[in-house]
């Protein structure tokens, strides 16, 4: 069975590292949020039972992370069942939705707290529950399936699988080989031409544009994919949209100027992870590199990203990704920070980027209503500062920009939402 | 040589799908869309990666089309022809 010492993985440390560097942002951590819309207020007393429904995960949601007194393995204890913090918030004005999701983003989550709730309400209108996680206990996917498990009044914690059985201290000669995998590819990127990166100050807010495009103009766009991208490749398709859009707003130093994009992909289901596991960081990442000359044209583009997460999967990028970020549990978060600064651009990139094509939620109730919609709102660390977030749901697809204030002028900002969502919908 | 049959060719999709989803092979349904059979975007690179490994066929540069991914039945049938030529 499980060890009662859950272990963390390489990449829930990459999150601590995350959480670190966010530590003097307004939220104080690396958090994300799912947004879950209903067109109707949520049910006040389905509203009020859910902290009842999260009871049995109190302890962990109440955890921290601790080091094991012999190995140092870093593993999550969890603390006392402190009730989750939960806040609603009536809106008089349609136009204040976007304001007040952004209001939430940026408070802080209680202290020693993985997870807080808040209720949106409108009286005629768009309302929405959100739900804000911290990065060091869950991933977007796992997100879904905790929601999932307290929509059907699932709590059988055995079946959660939290965190690894053993610290993993037993295989250094893998990790080690695909850390020099990793070190190579990373060498190879930096000969190829300089990366363009931007940061955020340390101390910028979170701010989001959401663009929620509806079941017509989805249906649209994959049919643009199947003919210019190819059957199932939605994904190079929607990258190379982004990229191109991004090109237009950063201006140009050099010709052989290249985009890193940390693609982020869900390793449920690979590498022994199971595909329910609702805790922890369960991703990993495919590092796609293109130069910029090649973003004008899609025609260009689109072949090179499919090229290139072909060569990548069929490298077992990720799976060495995985294996490699173990080794650098042993490291505290500062001196790993000065660490990534230290080897330069190559090890952030120009912008995050991920494409979460189900949801663990489709067609569900939750508290009472129908979920209209669900879209993830992940917060940049100030290094890489901007990240693009595409997500399905009932048929529909959503794009999230998610940046720190203060890294580009609001304008700019407007005009790469605006032009990105002309592209989507095809009228550009 | 042997001439590979649709039906061998369908089971070994069938084995791989099984593998990158995790459902049964039983589950799966040759008349059924990828989709239906658990294939998403990063799956369906999975699947070719494997469809090149067995077969040493590039089905994308071969320029699949929406039709021969309508079903596993008609991706069967497309490999099979990229193994007659």
């Amino acid at each position: 069975m499980f060890s009662p010492k859950p272990y963390l993985d390489g990449f829930d440390w990459i999150a601590n590292l995350l959480n670190y560097q966010c530590r003097l942002t307004p939220g104080r951590g690396n958090h994300f949020m799912l947004v879950l819309e209903s067109e109707t207020p949520f049910p006040e007393d389905a509203v009020r039972a859910l902290p009842d429904r999260l009871a049995p995960y109190l302890p962990r949601l109440n955890g921290s992370i601790r080091r094991h007194l012999l190995h140092l393995a870093p593993y999550w204890l969890p603390g006392k069942p402190e009730p989750i913090v939960f806040t609603t918030e009536d809106l008089l004005f349609p136009s204040d939705f976007p304001l007040a999701v952004e209001r939430f983003a940026n408070r802080p989550l209680p202290r020693g707290q993985a997870l807080a709730v808040h209720a949106l309400s409108q009286p005629k209108g768009r309302s929405a529950l959100i739900f804000k996680f911290s990065h060091l206990l869950f991933d977007g996917r796992g997100a879904e399936l905790l929601l999932k498990q307290l929509c059907h009044g699932k709590h059988d914690q055995t079946e959660d699988r939290p965190g690894l059985a053993s610290p993993m201290l037993n295989e250094w000669e893998k990790q080690f080989s695909c850390g020099r995998q990793i070190q190579r590819r990373l060498l190879d990127i930096q000969k190829e031409g300089p990366t363009v990166v931007r940061h955020a100050c340390d101390t910028a807010a979170s701010a989001y544009r959401v663009i929620a495009l509806t079941e017509e103009e989805t249906d649209s766009l994959r049919q643009r994919s199947d003919r210019d991208a190819g059957p199932f490749m939605l994904t190079p398709y929607l990258l190379a949209l982004t990229a191109e859009g991004y090109d237009k707003l950063m201006p140009r130093h050099a010709e052989n100027e290249l985009f890193l994009i940390p693609m982020s992909i869900d390793m449920r289901g690979q590498d022994s992870i199971p595909r329910d596991a609702v805790f922890f960081n369960q991703w990993s990442m495919l590092p796609l590199s293109i130069l910029r000359s090649l973003l004008a044209d899609p025609a260009e583009s689109i072949p090179e990203i499919r090229k290139q997460i072909f060569i990548r999967t069929g490298e077992r990028t990720a799976l060495a990704y995985r294996a490699a970020s173990r080794l650098m549990r042993i490291a505290p978060p500062p001196l790993l920070l000065k660490i990534v600064r230290k080897m330069g651009n190559s090890t952030t990139g120009t912008f995050m980027f991920s494409f979460i094509s189900g949801t663990s939620l489709e067609h569900d109730k939750f508290a009472g209503r129908t979920i209209t919609n669900l879209y993830h709102l992940p917060a940049m660390p100030p290094m890489t500062g901007l990240g693009v977030f595409f997500n399905a749901f009932n048929n529909r697809l959503n794009a999230v920009i998610s940046y720190r204030s203060g890294l580009f002028p609001e304008s700019d900002i407007e005009h790469f939402a605006a032009e990105l969502e002309k592209a989507l919908k095809g009228k550009s | 040589m042997t001439k590979i049959t649709q039906e061998e060719i369908e089971t070994a999709l069938k084995h791989e799908i099984s593998i990158i989803t995790g459902k049964k092979p039983e589950e799966l349904k040759t008349d059924q869309s990828l989709t239906w059979n658990g294939i998403n975007s990063m799956g369906f690179v999975e699947l070719l990666l494997s469809v090149s490994r067995l077969w040493n066929v590039n089905l994308l540069d071969a320029g699949i089309g929406t039709a021969d991914v309508s079903t596993l039945s008609a991706l069967a049938e497309r490999i099979g022809k990229e193994l007659a030529r």
